[in-house]
């Protein structure tokens, strides 16, 4: 027998970040604006949606807008927002805790390929409840949108704040609760922002509909990016 | 959770080095490099190394790993800075960071601030990766 020493040098979280990127292409080359949604299970990600769909529909056919749902189990959100009349796809893992680039592109084949992509304007894709496995495993969206309640706790942003220095927009979601469950909203905004200071920060809450129209604008923001 | 995908990336990496290997018998000794703030938890990362690996040629294989500092950099300044190597081993001592990468909610904000000019307008350049640095093998002859 003999020793037989191979040097790699290869970074697996890089590779996938480079098949996130080869998704963005796809993604730019067919002019669709993709937004990802991330944050613990109970933020409010599925109930934020379904306040924002609504506004998409304004300027977007509902056959134009896709929504991909990740859950490790059963078709429950994905069954919430098919009820606005968009396109659906719900994506179970099984346990996997994130989705990954294979899924997005299983699920496109599915749908009939990438040209898929020409009938679409806009896709949102709201990733398994989790704050932490999700944010290494980037998708190619052109927005990561985090949400995080106000009932989870003020402290949310410094004890995640590798995920809340890669997010694109955070979202302090049920900020009508913040009385009721004795949250420092200022408090939270500042981390937020010490952390991370160039994503905006909105408060809103999916519930009374304060600042959805606020997302919103910012969220289209990103159009441009995805047509240049 | 996510530990189990990095493992199953690794084992794809390896097995690929291992095809190309003439001769190749088996993996006994695995490499790795982890970034500080890679979010792995080194020791389910390795148990789920060893579950994955099974009936593989990687099975049994020795695990050997190094924790690679984050390097940072402003985005203000243009300041790059890292942890410095006694430093390091104190926040390992200190909080007992084995891994080093449940870092203590300060400490991520005491280093996500730029030491010359005061702004957190960081980026993370290094320390987020996984990086397999090398594989041995046993071959015939």
């Amino acid at each position: 027998m003999v020793k037989t020493v191979v040097f790699i040098g290869k970074d697996v979280i890089e590779e996938n970040a480079k098949l996130a990127q080869r998704l963005r292409e796809l993604y730019d080359k067919y002019g669709v604006v993709v937004y990802e949604f991330l944050g613990g299970p109970g933020s409010g990600k599925t109930s934020l949606i379904e306040k924002l769909v609504p506004l998409m529909l304004r300027e977007h056919k509902p056959e134009r807008i896709l929504y991909i749902g990740g859950d490790v189990a059963t078709t429950l959100d994905t069954e919430r927002i098919a009820r606005l009349g968009i396109r659906t796809v719900q994506i179970n893992t099984g346990g996997t805790c994130h989705l990954e680039v294979p899924h997005i592109e299983a699920t496109l084949k599915q749908l009939g390929g990438e040209e898929i992509l020409r009938d679409l304007d806009v896709v949102i894709i709201e990733n398994v409840g989790n704050l932490i496995c999700p944010f290494n495993f980037p998708l190619g969206a052109h927005a990561r949108i985090m949400v995080v309640s106000v009932a989870e706790g003020e402290d949310k942003f410094i004890k995640h704040p590798v995920s809340t220095k890669v997010s694109d927009i955070i979202v302090i979601n049920k900020i009508d609760l913040a009385k009721a469950v004795g949250v420092n909203v200022d408090y939270m905004i500042k981390t937020a922002k010490e952390i991370n200071p160039r994503a905006p920060i909105i408060l809103a809450s999916a519930k009374t509909g304060e600042g959805v129209e606020e997302l919103y604008r910012v969220m289209r923001e990103y159009i441009k990016r995805a047509r240049t | 959770m996510h530990e189990t995908s990095i493992a199953l990336s690794i084992l794809a990496a390896i097995e690929d080095v291992f095809n190309q290997t003439p001769g190749a018998k088996k993996v006994t000794k695995i490499k790795l490099r982890i970034g500080m703030l890679s979010l792995i938890d080194i020791e389910a990362l390795k148990f789920a190394l060893m579950v994955a690996s099974r009936g593989t040629p990687a099975e049994d294989a020795e695990i050997e790993y190094t924790i690679e500092p984050p390097v940072f950099r402003c985005n203000k300044c243009g300041y790059e800075w890292s942890i410095k190597e006694e430093e390091l081993n104190k926040l390992v001592e200190e909080y007992g960071l084995q891994s080093a990468m449940h870092l203590h909610p300060d400490i991520i904000t005491k280093y996500f601030r730029c030491p010359r000019c005061g702004s957190t307008d960081i980026e993370i350049k290094r320390g987020r990766g996984v990086i397999i640095e090398s594989v041995e093998i046993d071959t015939e002859t």
